[in-house]
């Protein structure tokens, strides 16, 4: 048998196993079911989630929903903002010397850290928490493109140069393109930042979305839900960080590493 | 000729630097006097002033400094034991095929979830204490310290593993050796990027579940109407996390001279 | 096996016996190397020569024991080869230094992994370091040395080990012209000072030409042993020498006919 063969057998047999013995584990009573909800629990609690809104509120589909806009829209316009932020500061040395010491302030604050701010502008409503995504998005955005374009080959540029191109129109034609890869990597670490941002700001303070629904199952104790809810959280993180992934190897060329 | 005491390049960065920190301060002290801004935002002085009395003035348990040192604390446990743990399991898998195949299903459901999304589970399992918060903090650094040393695991040069056969290496000296000295880079990636992410957990897990500590003071701002606890708690944070960062960087640079990454 | 020829085998530092070697890609076998049969004897500078890619290479991993055999024997010094064996040392391509460890750890590595003492190993590794002219840089690491400096260490590593057959692989192939020239001179000289066994590879004819007590020119894949010169010139050669000039036009004409056959079929 084929080394790969075998070993994605072995996958698939460990993850078989691993479910049957928390099966075997929670329905026994070894462990505590209210500790530990067997899988068939899960399924069943997913199943019912999906079409009730009881206990808070909302039913599963729409929780994702909420949770999906607020995270796209802060991470988009985080990229909008941030990406041409990073490449004016890295092209233009006057605008870099200017904003420099106030993006290394704002840099080291976890965008986590904004939230109550941003809820006593906002309140609990969508915009405090695109506002926090959007810090999360920018400043990875920022960092990005920023390198991006200081790592444009000199080489390159003494070319364009030397065929008379202006300053502006090498930024467009050559540091820009080449700083494709990299704003890219910027855009994958915005992302994460932003999922990740959005579940923190979403415990904290929300009515709806998944953090609001997890921490809603937590205070009245259906960890079941819980459990649920911080899959299918990690379910779509995973399915964001596919899709980014695909469209960059569908459109960058010359692309990573 | 006059002998200049900076460069222009210097020159430039302190002008435009200052430049743009006054502009900033400029215009938060203006919306703060001139909009509805001032109503809740305190005003760069009064922010300033807070900051300096909250270091002999205790709010809630501690002064800020005791906030600090409690947030500090938290994360080092956390920190180092997810550091610790990490590698561990990231040299496993990432030497050992048959590992791999058996851990990989199981760390790949975990490794998507976001180490904050474990505070509701992890206050169903343990309560709300200390251990719930070192176990935020531990969930928010290890999946990425494993993948990064999976990373330096298998990029290992296998033409240096060869080099050291011809040499004359034996079985079990390749590992101290070889594997893991050129593994060193991408586990202190791994170092950097974990702190970053531990220090955002215990900053949740305080706004969630604590007392005290810089996250509580945060939130506390928020609860009580006084705003500008917020921004003193966002400065020490923003502070705080800065000189971790660069103790990291240095060490790194230290251990690795050798290495010839950007 | 008649006793004459066992007797013979024993006295080559190198027998390489009808070796071929085959590589399977994706399901696709391709033949390298295609009976290959050379004697070397013991402190030759033997030089294979060949202007492809492809087989040369190969060939010097085999007997480094990096590369397994897939027909024929390899015999080291008399006895039938297993893979790695500390008589045979190796200088590579491209460096090969283990960027965590300085100079002197690179050079010392050999010996301090098969236990021997720090005060002799120190020892040894700094009369090498002296040798290739790297005194003063033992504290340097790899990142911190020219392309030049690091080939030296890497020879100086090789020595170090106290092999009795030095394989070299195109070692100064990423070096300017300049570098090359001085490196060519080196090894000339080391080997002049510590007689070793050495099987060099390169597809440049003048370093060829240089260094070689014999030279064996290998066709492009599949590769087998076109044509045999040995070099009877005095040390150190002189590149401008009718003799030397002459044997250069002789090669390069016979490699361009070679590959020229190549094509035509």
């Amino acid at each position: 048998m084929k080394k790969k063969t075998k070993y994605a057998l072995i996958s698939v047999a460990s993850l078989i196993v691993f479910i049957a013995v928390w099966q075997f584990l929670s329905t026994s009573g070894i462990l505590s079911a209210r500790k530990l909800p067997p899988p068939s629990k899960l399924f069943n609690t997913f199943i019912y989630k999906l079409q009730n809104k009881k206990p808070d509120g909302s039913m599963l589909g729409t929780h994702i929903w909420i949770s999906l806009q607020e995270a796209l829209y802060g991470f988009a316009l985080g990229m909008v903002i941030g990406v041409p932020l990073g490449i004016s500061m890295a092209w233009f040395d006057k605008f870099d010397k200017f904003f420099k010491p106030l993006f290394d302030i704002i840099k080291p604050i976890p965008p986590v850290g904004w939230v109550p701010i941003m809820i006593t502008f906002f309140g609990i409503g969508m915009m405090s928490k695109v506002s926090v995504i959007f810090i999360a998005s920018v400043i990875p955005a920022i960092i990005n493109s920023y390198s991006g374009i200081k790592q444009t080959k000199d080489v390159h540029l003494w070319v364009a140069q030397t065929f008379g191109a202006s300053r502006m129109k090498m930024l467009f034609t050559i540091a820009i393109p080449s700083a494709g890869p990299m704003i890219f990597t910027g855009a994958r670490v915005a992302l994460n930042g932003s999922w990740v941002s959005l579940v923190a700001a979403e415990l904290i303070a929300s009515t709806k979305g998944l953090g609001y629904m997890i921490q809603t199952a937590r205070l009245i104790g259906r960890i079941d839900i819980v459990f649920v809810g911080v899959l299918v959280i990690g379910l779509f993180g995973a399915m964001l960080m596919g899709l980014l992934t695909f469209i960059e190897k569908k459109f960058v060329k010359g692309g990573r590493r | 000729m006059k002998q200049r005491l900076m460069s222009k390049n210097a020159r430039d960065t302190l002008v435009y630097g200052i430049l743009g920190i006054i502009s900033f301060l400029l215009v938060w002290q203006l919306a703060c006097l001139f909009t509805n801004f001032g109503r809740i935002f305190p005003t760069p002085g009064e922010s300033f002033r807070a900051l300096m009395l909250a270091f002999v003035e205790p709010i809630g348990k501690y002064t800020i400094v005791g906030h600090i040192a409690t947030s500090l604390r938290r994360v080092l446990i956390g920190y180092v034991l997810s550091s610790v743990c990490g590698i561990f399991l990231g040299l496993l898998m990432g030497y050992s095929e048959m590992a791999n195949a058996i851990l990989f299903p199981i760390f790949s459901i975990i490794r998507p979830i976001p180490g904050i999304a474990w505070i509701p589970l992890a206050i169903l399992w343990i309560g709300i204490g200390e251990s719930t918060i070192y176990f935020i903090i531990f969930m928010g650094g290890f999946s990425q310290m494993v993948m990064n040393t999976i990373d330096g695991a298998q990029q290992v040069n296998r033409e240096l593993v060869g080099v050291a056969k011809v040499l004359g290496i034996r079985r079990h000296q390749l590992f101290g050796r070889i594997l893991l000295p050129s593994a060193v880079p991408y586990i202190f990636t791994g170092l950097q990027t974990s702190l970053s992410t531990s220090w955002m957990a215990v900053l949740a897990a305080e706004m969630i579940t604590a007392t005290e500590g810089v996250g509580w003071l945060i939130l506390s701002g928020m609860q009580t109407g006084r705003v500008v606890n917020n921004v003193i708690g966002m400065l020490s944070i923003g502070g705080v996390g800065l000189i971790l960062a660069s103790l990291l960087r240095e060490a790194e640079r230290r251990l690795c001279i050798w290495s010839v990454r950007s | 096996m008649v006793s004459a020829e066992l007797e013979k085998r024993e006295s080559h530092a190198i027998s390489i016996e009808h070796v071929s070697k085959s590589f399977e890609v994706d399901g696709e076998k391709s033949l390298i190397l295609d009976n290959i049969s050379i004697a070397i004897e013991k402190n030759e500078f033997l030089v294979l020569f060949g202007a492809g890619q492809c087989g040369k290479t190969t060939l010097l991993k085999m007997l480094a024991g990096l590369e397994s055999v897939t027909k024929g024997k390899i015999f080291i010094n008399g006895s039938l080869s297993h893979g790695f064996d500390p008589n045979v040392g190796m200088v590579y391509q491209t460096t090969a230094l283990f960027p965590w460890l300085t100079v002197m750890g690179n050079v010392e590595f050999g010996p301090k992994v098969r236990g021997v003492s720090k005060a002799e190993r120190r020892a040894k590794a700094q009369y090498y370091i002296d040798l290739v002219g790297l005194t003063g840089f033992e504290k340097h690491y790899p990142s911190q040395l020219s392309g030049g400096m690091c080939q030296r260490v890497g020879i100086a590593r090789a020595y170090c080990n106290d092999p009795s057959i030095i394989l070299m692989d195109e070692p100064f192939g990423h070096l300017d012209a300049q570098t090359r020239y001085m490196m060519e001179e080196e090894v000339e000289k080391i080997w002049d000072k510590e007689k070793r066994t050495i099987v060099f590879v390169t597809n440049n004819i003048e370093e060829a030409l240089y260094l070689a007590d014999r030279i064996i020119i290998l066709t492009e894949c599949p590769a087998t042993v076109a044509k045999e010169y040995v070099i009877d010139l005095p040390r150190p050669r002189s590149l401008v020498d009718e003799t030397f000039l002459r044997l250069r036009e002789e090669i390069s004409t016979l490699v361009e006919l070679r590959e020229g056959e190549v094509y035509e079929n």
